[in-house]
């Protein structure tokens, strides 16, 4: 929002350099990036809207004013406007309000003898330096008592209005197949969120949004009817969002600007056509039945001293309150603080806290650290476990990537899954990000694909969650984190030896966290590539569960030797190795020591290591051991021993 | 003094040519021999003036002894090994270790400096549902504020997370107060993507829950963070911003210094005074209890961090990118 520094001295002198101003303003308001000088030598500043969200009166001259003045310990004036004398003029003009919830104040004015010309020099000049552009003296009188006092107005031509029995104007939702050209030559299509005003209850505008063209001044204009009124702040916004058209009017109203604002508008509107004698007033309605007052918050000085966490006196605290205009009364420690009725933001004593605090100033506040007890904190243990998992896959060789959380039904289709039953934005950015992934498979299928351009060979991880559509309506979705590896290896050609060495790395690493002989499946094979995917929760509760048992190191020495079998397609290797360790308690250890083939017949060679706790051991217990495991592989597996 | 320096260069480049025991007993006795230059050096001293002869005394010393040491260690490695070595320039050969994203390990460490102050580290949702996400936080629906948070949504009215308050709910049910802790997690925005807006980036939400919270323990707090996070006492200042679910809100900015030497202020941090409304929604009374609670932007922090000029480069995936780290 652009300021002009010019117009502001209207109200309150400024007695600081204009930078100093900007960084008083940044401190204690809203940041203020930069200010510029222009040709007519105004310094116009340009205020951030973000952090006055809640201040709808902060979007006016007279409101910064108002700022600045207790900000930098000025005066502050503002004109008041006595409407008394044209209140009682002949109405003729009929109001009609559907909802006094939706449009809490309508006001509206006849002024006769207008000749429509451009507006004085002044009038343009201060217009330009807020950024909008001069149209005619009407308009820009519209535009420059918003802007000076924060309360939007619409002129209609009043020709242009039907007025057998007086002007029949009105104020309601829109209903579904109405429609209604606004000035920007665009026919709206209406529906039950849009509040519009009527004549004779067809639409002429959107309500606190914009005019309409049938109702639109021209050069032939004599007579308008002015409007100024409140709409409701949420009804407008929807109205506005859901047509896609947001105007200097709606982002006023947006801001739930005071229902008490129409007639300063109206005041400053008359003001300016005196002035520059452009016109008469004849006819003047104002629809207010519910009076917005003024809110007292009763609170005492301990409570603003408590949330501050300083100690200010009384008399500093009533100081700032009355800089802001707000009225306060003591009685013993209460303290009686009357709200203006343009504060709307400000409704309970924590709001108060606020003003307080900003004004006194930040930087005067000194920090301090709350207390702490001694008990330990900690991470959730998820959390923890989390980071063990990552760092023991970066000694392992892994690199973490992130990837999105939102996916497309391509990189789905390119693992060869299908992209069902996900959560679907609704608002996506591109269809590629259209869903929120439950697999993390086809994300790192795609980091893969990149890196392969770069590297012969590389091993990632991901950490995320996968996460499920829920089952019942209110639900929330099921998140669940899981690991996701790749290892890729260009040179490596032979398939089982890169699945074995990918397998190795995981069952190291499942070891390091669980005693079961957890078995998992590649999620991917591919050549060059094999990928694994797991559960992190279930290894974690594995993690959990594990009372890992230190065993004693046997005093007596180890028996190991090698057994060979010649083995066939359909035998496993792993259920070999597994009925081995089955098949006796001395048995500490079977690995895979050797594997070749032999003019088509594949053999494999296992290291067999044999111990006892108590006593060196001796072919005598061996031996019926070694028998019985050939016994059981030649009968159970089919094996032939290789002698 | 400059003649030991390059006495104790000298002894260790000829270590370092050594491939003998034999040879090992000769260098012995070059330089700690009775007649040897350590012995010659020490004789030396007497003609000093008594404060000199102290330093010299010590330093001479202090050679003698990392020279012994050399020795020691250089006569183990050759009787172990007991064979000849070779080139002891050659490479060696690396085992492959991995790297971890530079966003997980500074969330580690501001994770850690948060530990070490007594907060919790509480994990976050991912998806969430408009009450916990926005009307538990004050913000009634059709809130004009709810511009502010550009989000996504599901068609089952279900939001990926644009901001890790999301959990201010959760954590007001759940603890008993007092209690502090801190949230990171994972968030979208609705935002066109470019070198610094990204439509994913993290933050870690904090919570402080007391019967005596205030303005100036906030501020405290924060202070502490990025002190330690920067490692030296970093000009901040304090402006006023405005979210429902604070009262006062505000905003911590750090001065942050540019390439050409230039300084600017840079928003950091969000926070403010947990709303009393926030409080009621949970059960919690605002009369009693009183709170306050910031999101810090962990990308942001990291960026500067390390000078990353596009934040694209985060879940681009690729390992030109992540193995500097």
């Amino acid at each position: 929002m652009k300021i002009s520094l010019d117009w502001v001295k209207d109200f309150t002198e400024i007695n600081i350099e204009p930078q100093k101003l900007c960084e008083l303003l940044s401190l204690k308001l809203s940041e203020v990036e930069n200010f510029e000088t222009t040709k007519s030598n105004d310094v116009v500043i340009e205020i951030e809207n973000k952090a006055l969200t809640h201040r709808g009166d902060c979007f006016s001259i007279e409101g910064i004013a108002r700022e600045i003045s207790a900000i930098t310990k000025c005066s502050f004036n503002i004109p008041n406007y006595d409407l008394t004398k044209v209140s009682n003029r002949n109405p003729a003009i009929n109001i009609n309000v559907e909802s006094i919830k939706d449009c809490p104040r309508y006001t509206a004015v006849k002024i006769t003898n207008i000749k429509l010309c451009p507006s004085p020099q002044e009038i343009q000049t201060r217009l330009i330096n807020c950024g909008i552009r001069p149209i005619n003296n009407i308009v820009d009188f519209t535009n420059y008592a918003m802007l000076e006092t924060g309360q939007p107005l619409h002129a209609f031509d009043a020709k242009k209005l039907n007025k057998e029995g007086g002007y029949n104007l009105g104020v309601r939702r829109a209903r579904e197949g109405e429609n209604v050209e606004t000035l920007d030559d665009v026919t709206r299509n209406l529906s039950k969120h849009s509040l519009i005003i009527t004549n004779d209850d067809k639409p002429i505008a959107l309500a606190g949004i914009m005019g309409g063209k049938d109702t639109e001044m021209d050069e032939n204009t004599t007579e308008i009817i002015l409007e100024a009124a409140n709409f409701n702040n949420f009804v407008t916004r929807k109205s506005s969002r859901k047509l896609g058209l947001r105007t200097e009017a709606s982002l006023r109203f947006e801001k739930n600007l005071d229902s008490n604002l129409t007639k300063r508008g109206i005041g400053k509107f008359i003001f300016l056509i005196n002035k520059y004698n452009t016109g008469k007033v004849e006819g003047f309605n104002n629809f207010y039945p519910e009076k917005q007052t003024a809110t007292v918050i009763e609170t005492t000085l301990d409570f603003f001293n408590k949330n501050l966490g300083i100690v200010l006196k009384k008399e500093e605290v009533l100081d700032i309150l009355s800089s802001l205009t707000f009225k306060a009364s003591t009685e013993g420690d209460t303290l009686k603080i009357t709200i203006p009725t343009f504060r709307r933001d400000v409704s309970i004593k924590e709001d108060l806290v606020e003003e307080i605090a900003r004004i006194y100033g930040y930087e005067n506040i000194t920090p301090k650290l709350p207390s702490k007890s001694m008990g330990p904190t900690m991470l959730e243990p998820n959390l923890d476990f989390i980071r063990q998992v990552k760092e023991l896959l970066k000694v392992l060789g892994y690199s973490e990537i992130y990837s999105y959380s939102f996916v497309g039904e391509d990189i789905y289709k390119n693992v060869g899954l299908s992209a069902k039953n996900m959560l679907e934005i609704l608002n996506p950015i591109s269809p590629q990000l259209m869903f929120i992934r439950d697999n993390l498979l086809p994300s790192m299928y795609e980091k893969v694909e990149l890196n392969k351009n770069s590297f012969d060979n590389f091993k990632l991880f991901e950490i995320g969650k996968e996460i499920h559509k829920p089952e019942t309506k209110n639900d929330l979705p099921q998140e669940i984190y899981t690991l996701c590896v790749a290892y890729y290896d260009k040179n490596q050609t032979d398939l089982e030896t890169l699945y074995r060495k990918a397998k190795g790395d995981i069952e190291t690493f499942i070891a390091n966290f669980s005693d079961e002989d957890i078995t998992l499946e590649p999620a991917v094979i591919k050549p060059n590539l094999v990928m694994y995917k797991i559960n992190l929760e279930e290894l974690h509760r594995n993690c959990l569960a594990r009372g890992k048992e230190i065993k004693d190191i046997s005093k007596y020495p180890p028996v190991i030797e090698n057994i060979s079998f010649y083995v066939k397609k359909k035998n496993r290797v792993g259920n070999i190795i597994k009925k081995i360790k089955a098949a006796s308690s001395l048995i500490t250890t079977v690995e895979l020591e050797d594997t070749y083939k032999d003019e088509g017949d594949k053999s494999i060679t296992l290291k067999i290591v044999y111990q006892d706790i108590n006593k060196s051991l001796s072919d005598y217990e061996i031996a019926p051991i070694r028998e019985q495991i050939i016994r059981l592989l030649e009968k159970g597996e089919e094996l032939k021993v290789r002698k | 003094m400059k003649e030991l320096e390059t006495l104790k260069k000298e002894f260790e480049t000829n270590i370092k040519e050594i491939k003998t025991e034999r040879e090992v007993d000769d260098i012995y006795l070059k330089y700690l021999g009775k007649r040897g230059i350590v012995n010659k050096l020490l004789a030396k001293l007497a003609t000093l003036p008594s404060g000199d002869k102290k330093v010299a005394g010590t330093e001479i010393n202090n050679l003698k002894k990392g020279i012994q040491r050399l020795i020691e260690n250089k006569k183990l490695l050759l009787t172990t090994e007991n064979i000849e070595i070779g080139d002891l320039t050659l490479p060696g050969i690396k085992p492959q270790i991995g790297h971890t994203h530079p966003i997980t390990q500074m969330k580690k460490y501001a994770e850690d400096i948060f530990l070490t102050m007594g907060f919790e580290v509480v994990d976050s949702v991912e998806v969430d549902n408009d009450f916990n996400h926005f009307e538990t936080l004050n913000f009634p629906k059709g809130h004009p504020a709810r511009d502010m948070w550009d989000t996504f949504w599901t068609k089952e009215y279900l939001l990926p997370i644009a901001h890790t308050s999301t959990m201010q709910h959760r954590l007001l049910k759940t603890r008993k107060p007092p209690f502090r802790a801190i949230i990171p997690g994972k968030c979208f925005r609705h935002e066109a993507t470019d070198t610094v807006h990204e439509h994913t980036f993290y933050q870690i939400e904090g919570m402080y829950v007391s019967k005596t919270a205030s303005l100036a323990e906030l501020i405290g707090v924060l202070e502490s963070f990025v002190y330690t996070y920067y490692g030296y006492k970093i000009p901040y200042k304090i402006q006023p911003t405005y979210f429902p679910f604070v009262e006062p809100g505000l905003e911590m900015l750090v001065e942050h210094k540019l390439k050409n030497g230039q300084k600017k202020w840079l928003e950091l941090i969000p926070a403010g005074m947990i709303h009393p409304n926030v409080f009621k929604m949970a059960g919690v009374d605002p009369n009693i209890y009183k709170g306050f609670a910031w999101a810090i932007g962990l990308d942001r922090l990291v960026m500067l961090k390390y000078g990353i000029s596009d934040i694209r480069d985060f879940h681009k995936g690729d390992l030109r990118f992540l193995q500097q780290f």
